[in-house]
């Protein structure tokens, strides 16, 4: 690893100079506002002062830095921005299907700027999505978190600076129909995707242990030759060390007690399962491993493994002591998931502040990020979603969505047309049907609505 | 150890035990109850006669027989109190496949598209499954009744209203159906249709011919079935739609593009027919054209994408308001199978961003009943209609709120459906990880 | 080589008729020595014209200036009323190469075998960056004369394929030798974001995480070498040929040609390259503009793309006089065609005519930012090409620079502007002789000269004679014809139809077996008296062949052959089966 690290020195230091293009943040004072800060309860009448992107002061009647921008929310709410944990907008590329082991690619590296996917989701209060890859592939690719400073021309602006790194799993029927059926190479089964999966743990530690005796070697002998470089095992060695959160899409309640299982024999502990609709029949062996879950409000029969789910999955996780978050995996449903997070007061029983930690906190929690967005509170990012009507509320509206204390959604400067690039062939704007391929299994040519 | 104690721990025990009996009885299967039935204490959104506080509803064989402040309760009816709670009208779902489809990517399990570009003799009732999973599911959100319609071709047959309650179709049967025709479209099917304008344009004007064939042909078939006082040679396709032809059967015609909604306008005026145009994303562009047309429209789902790029975000949902404003009868539909139970969050959605409370209500009540031309039967809480009602605790339209009572056909309907049976189920799972892990147990 | 040098002597090539293509035959060689008299001179981009002559002798420039004695074996071309400026040289270009795949296509879902890890060949993969260009090159490849009938001496070639085609050459755009043709080989790494088909690296994500892979394990390799060639007890570095391709690129003594057309390809080409470190010029380029300032801080060179967008909303324009127009896709023109839809369609066409002067306006608007930038003409129609370059000339873009941007930018570029780029004694003799100042809109090459080969073009006759010209021959072929080609193994039947296109006789041939990959067109059509003759290349199972066709019409029937290669030579009959009033 360490002659790699060294090699690599270099090339990070330019990575970095290239990640931290400068991003513009703003200053902003809201004021009188209900602010719903999710880890510190409701403060009615309050003020957020944001200086440099940062929340800077919460409290009543604050003083105004001179010529800073204000924004009135008497009688709005004012909430932390909503983090989408699984989400495959503002990406070009979804799903390497070439090859049932891709840990390698990462959809970092398409992000695409231009989607107005981008602009539609900050509408509705999101400032921060996990684009993933696909789950076409047992194990899938790196995934990214990405702030959505819509308007920036820079794909690396987008990127969300000291996120986790994550990586996706899938378990199930989209690997088996990929591979198995599409294919014809393992797993067609769900005991052949636990095959594929220990196979490639155990080529990373393999490939780490090859990586370790020429460290051995080198230090009597500097002449020593490295092993050839493969970036497939090098990253499922970085998941073996604990460097990479796995984002596992799942379903079945025994294809997950199958990871945990294979994950403790390589000493893996950091996981978020993925829709795991059957999660709630698991709820007690996920709090015991430590797995978080990020599910869906309520989709259900799309196909026959999430047939026997149930709408109350969030509240039942929630209540047996797991993370939980609600995700839409639809640059659709991304646009309300403060809608999404309030379907669990239909199904449970959750409060305001435990429905909300599901779109804010917690998948915060689930992608290394808490420590900067999440909840309102002072040092964190400025990244704030603004409501008229309590967010939970059907009549919600959201009104404004800032990112680093700069507005990158506002309903009363809201031109239709919000394209960054035009196509200048284009010579009428495309209709588009209701129905389209959305999630999971965009690139692999497989056309099915709803495959999530 | 204390008395006080001792009458603690007993208390506990009985609570304990009262609560694992309860469990065990939710997992058995609760059956609707037929009768008469008094709700007693509510506020009652009648839809059609306003808002009545602290009334009483009777309900008998299935229909209600009495709504108001000043009722006197049968000795024989089972009385529910609705102290704090509110009474609707059962929620119409104006396009689904409830019923039809069971499992999105499994195509056996799928019966709404049969094979061949015209068949409207196809009979969306034939195949409803009244055994559905979904339809436990739907209903608990106080969604009682569904078109539920087949799909595909330019003909693909014939909706039918169910309602979410019974044993065959028969019993569901809702009393309407209507002919449904998807009515060529110049628009791209989604963003994955590869196909060029072009290529588009050619497709669409040579389904436009292929209607226009049909038509003649019903004509000249209904012409003859005339004269020859139904002695007509046999063709099941084209005696399906003589009905259509003669404005004896409604047409739910499918256009969502604006310049498709124009031309599916214009091919109905021009035919004489009796239609509902559905879909209609793109209505609010052309909604005077609509609305001078007299057509009404059932639309949705609320909760989609804009249509173009150039679009406000928030344009679908500001579609059924736009319409409604502008003088054109809508109702709401989802367009769904397992997730029609969010029909209350689409009326919602459509509530808020411009059709205000009232007339989203409206969209999912009584307006549906009068396009299917049954709203003397259901679609609001009046003496004489068919008791369609759910009680709840409030806006149904609100996720906080919850439905406690349902009443379909006039039966008494548990709250209960498989997901609400696995939440009993595993919400305190037993055994959980280790039984030391179970609390209350050693 | 001097006899070699010689040997390039003089051939001619005469266009025949006003709407054909130059056919070149070999004439015999007169001399190695051309005298271009008394022409008016532009030696360099920016420098004034002045009037002299140039002298070439065996390939180079042997002297310039107004006061030259013309060597008596000179042949001597009068150039008084002539233009002179250096030749082209195209940055970026698959000039004389064939596609491979265009002959040998997978054959729909065959599957790509791959080895126990799931990865294909190298070849399947796209990864073959030690293929070179003479593997492809065609010396009689037709691009070569047809880029050479637009100015072009000088091309840099890159082989066809997907990720990580191969390297590139400098090609001589003259010649019949592959030899002589290909002056410098393999000084460029091609590379695009191209996934492999049905194999990995198929998505865009493949190929960068696949780049980042090579790039790594070539330069543990460099390591690796230079360690066993100078060390004992160092074990023999495994041999992989893409890694080992690819070493130059890491020592930085060869650049990567990144092809990246539209914006988002350029940031993604531009990240590749910080994250690795390599030497990178950005190719075809299209949209730079969106990342001028990038481009400008990290000084990644430039090959801008000349194409540009189509716009449909003009041509529309010119359709509707001839035919009503169609109903527009937002509303048609009913009785409702309200307000709200005009202003949105107002707003849309704002948007898509900004969209289309940026593009117009890139060429200029990156040299006022300070950008140099090479041409390119990877995947553009020679007919596009001097019209694209007036279209951005009028957009803002100075002749100075364009004529830069197509000799020393390039030569530079390339490492050859010690040889070529400009016009002075001791540079090769690349040159192109116009009948007005280049970028003239009437302006057309009449000569060009290559390595001291000369070519010469008919000049068009102005545009009014040509429309009487074409009437009358026009009248002769115009409307449908049903032909029949009477094959040895099958009688071949379809159509050909001629009409009046622009002021030029066009021409489209149909058959029950033609498979001409999509191009129907006829081309070098070519109308005396009575005869027409055209040509047509046809795909027979891969191989392109040229079918070569002289027909006799009398009034409404056609007689005459079809010339098919060494096949030889088929008896055409036909008749006219529809002609226009």
């Amino acid at each position: 690893m360490y002659t790699m690290n060294k090699l690599f020195l270099l090339t990070f230091l330019f990575l970095s100079v290239g990640i931290h293009a400068q991003v513009p943040t703003g200053d902003l004072l809201i004021r009188n506002g209900t602010v719903l800060t999710i880890t510190n309860g409701v403060l009615e009448e309050t003020d957020i002062l944001v200086e440099n992107g940062k929340i800077k002061r919460i409290g009543k009647n604050l003083k105004a830095p001179s010529g800073i921008k204000e924004f009135d929310a008497t009688g709005q709410y004012v909430m932390p921005g909503i983090v989408d944990a699984h989400s495959h907008i503002a990406i070009d590329a979804v799903n390497e299907a070439t090859n049932p082991i891709t840990p390698e690619v990462k959809v970092g590296d398409s992000v695409d700027p231009f989607d107005l996917s981008i602009y539609r989701a900050l509408a509705g209060g999101v400032t921060t999505i996990h684009a993933m890859h696909g789950s076409a592939n047992a194990i899938g690719g790196q995934c990214q978190t990405l702030k959505l400073r819509y308007g920036l021309m820079d794909p690396s602006s987008f990127i969300f600076e000291g996120a986790s790194r994550t990586i996706k799993f899938a378990l199930g029927e989209n690997p088996m129909r990929v591979h198995g059926e599409g294919r014809g190479v393992q797993p067609s089964t769900r005991m052949g995707v636990e095959r594929v999966i220990r196979n490639a743990f155990q080529k990373g530690k393999n490939y780490k242990a090859k990586w370790a005796t020429y460290e051995e070697k080198k230090k009597k002998n500097p002449n020593a030759t490295p092993p050839l470089y493969n970036e497939r095992y090098q990253t499922m060695a970085d998941i073996i060390d604990g460097k990479i959160i796995i984002q596992c899409h799942s379903y079945r309640a025994d294809e997950i007690l199958m990871l945990m299982r294979v994950l403790s024999d390589f000493g893996v502990h950091r996981i978020t399962f993925q829709h795991v609709n059957e999660g709630f029949k698991v709820a007690p062996e996920l709090a015991e491993f430590g797995a978080m879950a990020s599910v869906f409000a309520d989709w259900w029969a799309y196909k026959f493994e999430v047939y026997y789910s149930t709408a109350y999955n969030a509240t039942i996780l929630t209540r047996n002591g797991v993370v939980t978050s609600i995700n839409s995996d639809s640059g659709e449903l991304m646009r309300h998931l403060f809608h999404e997070a309030a379907k669990t007061q239909r199904y449970g029983d959750l409060s305001d502040d435990e429905a909300l930690s599901l779109i804010t906190i917690n998948p915060a929690r689930q992608l290394g990020i808490d420590h900067k967005v999440g909840s309102i509170e002072v040092g964190k990012d400025a990244d704030l979603a603004i409501f008229k009507n309590h967010p939970l509320s059907i009549y919600a509206i959201p009104q404004l969505t800032v990112i680093d204390g700069i507005i990158r959604f506002d309903l009363a400067n809201d031109p239709a047309d919000m394209r960054i690039y035009i196509d200048a062939e284009e010579s009428t704007p495309s209709f588009y049907g209701q129905e389209s391929v959305e999630g999971c299994l965009i690139d692999t040519d497989l056309m099915f609505s709803h495959q999530h | 150890m204390t008395t006080a104690m001792k009458k603690y721990i007993l208390l506990l025990l009985c609570i304990y035990s009262f609560t694992a009996m309860s469990v065990i009885r939710a997992q058995q299967v609760e059956k609707s109850t037929y009768g008469t039935f008094a709700l007693t204490n509510a506020t009652v959104e009648t839809v059609t006669k306003g808002t009545l506080k602290n009334a009483t509803v009777i309900i008998r064989d299935g229909y209600i027989q009495e709504v108001g402040t000043d009722v006197v309760i049968p000795k024989e009816a089972q009385v529910i109190d609705c102290k704090n709670l509110t009474i609707y009208p059962g929620m119409v779902d104006s396009g689904t496949k409830v019923g039809l489809q069971e499992i999105g990517s499994m195509s056996l399990t799928q019966d709404y598209n049969e094979i061949g570009d015209i068949t409207p003799d196809m009979d969306a009732l034939t195949a409803v499954n009244p055994n559905s999973v979904i339809i436990p599911v739907t209903r608990v959100s106080g969604v009682t009744s569904v078109i539920t319609y087949p799909s595909g071709g330019l003909f693909p047959g014939q909706a039918a209203l169910i309602n979410l309650q019974g044993y065959t179709p028969e019993q569901m049967y809702g009393g309407f159906k209507a002919m449904i025709i998807n009515f060529p479209s110049s628009g791209k099917r989604g963003r994955w249709d590869r196909r060029s304008d072009e290529e588009i344009k050619k497709d669409g004007d040579k389904a436009i011919k292929k209607l226009n064939d049909v038509w003649e042909r019903v004509s000249t078939y209904a012409a003859i079935d005339s004269a020859a006082e139904g002695h007509v040679d046999y063709n099941p396709e084209l005696a399906a739609l003589v009905p259509v032809y003669r404005g004896e059967m409604t047409a739910l015609v499918e256009a969502n593009k604006t310049s498709d909604i124009l031309a599916a306008i214009k091919w109905i005026k021009d035919n004489n027919i009796k239609a509902v145009l559905t879909g209609v994303s793109e209505g609010w562009r052309v909604a005077d054209s609509i609305a001078l047309a007299g057509i009404p429209v059932i639309t949705g789902p609320v909760l989609g994408m804009p249509s173009r790029d150039t679009d406000p975000y928030d344009q679908a949902y500001k579609n059924a308001g736009l319409m409604q404003k502008a003088g054109v009868k809508v109702a709401l539909r989802t367009d769904d199978s397992e997730n029609s139970r969010n029909l209350p969050f689409n009326a919602g959605f459509a509530a808020t961003y411009g059709m205000g409370k009232e007339e989203a209500l409206k969209a999912v009540t009584i307006v549906p009943a009068e396009i299917f031309g049954i709203e003397d039967e259901v679609g609001s809480i009046e003496a004489g209609k068919k008791a369609n009602l759910f009680v709840s605790t409030g806006d149904p339209f609100e996720p906080s709120t919850a439905i406690k009572h349902l009443f379909i056909n006039g039966w008494n309907v548990p709250i209960e459906s498989r997901q609400t049976l696995l939440y009993d189920e595993f919400l305190n799972r037993d055994p959980g990880v280790t039984p030391k892990a179970v609390p209350g147990k050693s | 080589m001097r006899k070699l040098l010689l040997i390039a002597g003089i051939v001619l090539s005469i266009a025949i008729g006003v709407f054909g293509q130059p056919i070149e035959e070999n004439m015999p060689q007169i001399t190695g020595c051309i005298a271009l008299q008394n022409a008016t001179i532009v030696s360099a981009p920016g420098k004034a014209p002045i009037k002299g002559t140039v002298i070439m002798r065996d390939g180079l420039i042997s002297s310039m200036g107004p006061n030259v004695t013309i060597p008596v074996d000179a042949y001597r071309i009068a150039a008084d009323s002539l233009f002179v400026y250096p030749a082209f040289i195209d940055a970026f270009s698959y000039t004389g190469v064939k596609n491979p795949e265009a002959d040998n296509n997978r054959q729909g879902n065959s599957k790509v075998p791959f080895d126990e890890e799931g990865n294909p060949s190298l070849e399947d993969a796209g990864i073959t960056p030690f293929t070179t260009v003479r593997e492809s090159f065609d010396p009689k490849e037709k691009s070569i004369a047809e880029w050479r009938e637009q100015g072009f001496a000088i091309a840099h070639t890159v082989p066809y394929g997907r990720m990580l085609p191969g390297m590139g050459a400098i090609v001589i755009l003259s010649g019949s030798e592959t030899d002589r043709m290909l002056w410098k080989e393999n000084i460029s790494m091609y590379s695009q974001f191209v996934g492999a088909r049905g194999a990995y690296p198929q998505t865009l994500i493949g190929v960068i995480a696949k780049w980042r892979e090579l790039y790594q394990n070539s330069t543990q390799l460099v390591a690796h070498q230079t360690s066993y060639a100078s060390e004992s007890f160092v074990s023999r570095p495994d041999y992989n040929r893409a890694h080992e391709a690819l070493m130059p690129v890491v020592k930085k003594e060869m650049s990567v040609y990144f092809r990246a057309t539209d914006a988002k390809s350029i940031s993604r080409a531009i990240t590749l390259q910080e994250d690795l470190g390599m030497n990178m010029v950005i190719a075809d380029v299209e949209e730079a503009w969106y990342y001028k300032d990038k481009i400008k801080v990290n000084q990644l060179p430039l090959v801008l793309s000349l194409k540009l967008p189509e716009d449909k909303e003009e041509k529309t324009k010119e359709d509707q006089d001839k035919k009503s127009a169609e109903p527009d896709s937002m509303a048609t023109a009913d009785t409702s065609k309200s307000m709200d839809v005009d202003l949105e369609k107002e707003a849309f066409e704002k948007r898509r005519a900004t969209s289309l002067a940026e593009h117009r306006q890139q060429a200029g608007v990156l040299t006022k930012a300070g950008i140099n930038f090479s041409f390119s003409t990877m995947n553009l129609k020679k007919g596009e090409f001097m019209k694209n370059i007036r279209v951005m000339i009028e957009n803002g873009l100075d002749t100075t620079a364009a004529l830069a941007s197509l000799t020393t930018h390039p030569a530079k570029l390339l490492g050859i502007e010690k040889y070529c780029g400009t016009i002075e004694a001791g540079k090769m003799a690349n040159l192109m002789i116009t009948t007005k100042p280049l970028f003239d809109s009437e302006s057309t090459i009449q000569y060009m000269i290559v390595e001291g080969s000369l070519y010469k073009y008919e000049v068009k006759e102005k545009k009014k004679t040509n429309a009487k010209e074409n009437l009358t021959s026009l009248s002769l072929v115009e409307g449908t014809w049903a032909y029949t080609i009477e094959a040895p193994d099958q009688t071949r039947q379809g159509t050909f139809i001629f009409k009046e296109s622009n002021g030029a006789v066009e021409g489209t041939i149909t058959g029950n077996d033609m498979t001409s990959s999509g191009n129907n067109e006829l081309e070098s059509i070519v109308i005396e008296g009575k005869n027409v003759s055209f040509t047509f290349d046809i795909d027979m199972g891969g191989q392109m062949m040229t079918l070569e066709f002289t027909l006799e019409i009398d009034g409404e029937s056609l007689d005459g052959s079809v010339a098919v290669g060494e096949f030889g030579s088929f008896k055409v009959t036909g008749q006219r089966t529809d002609k226009p009033e």
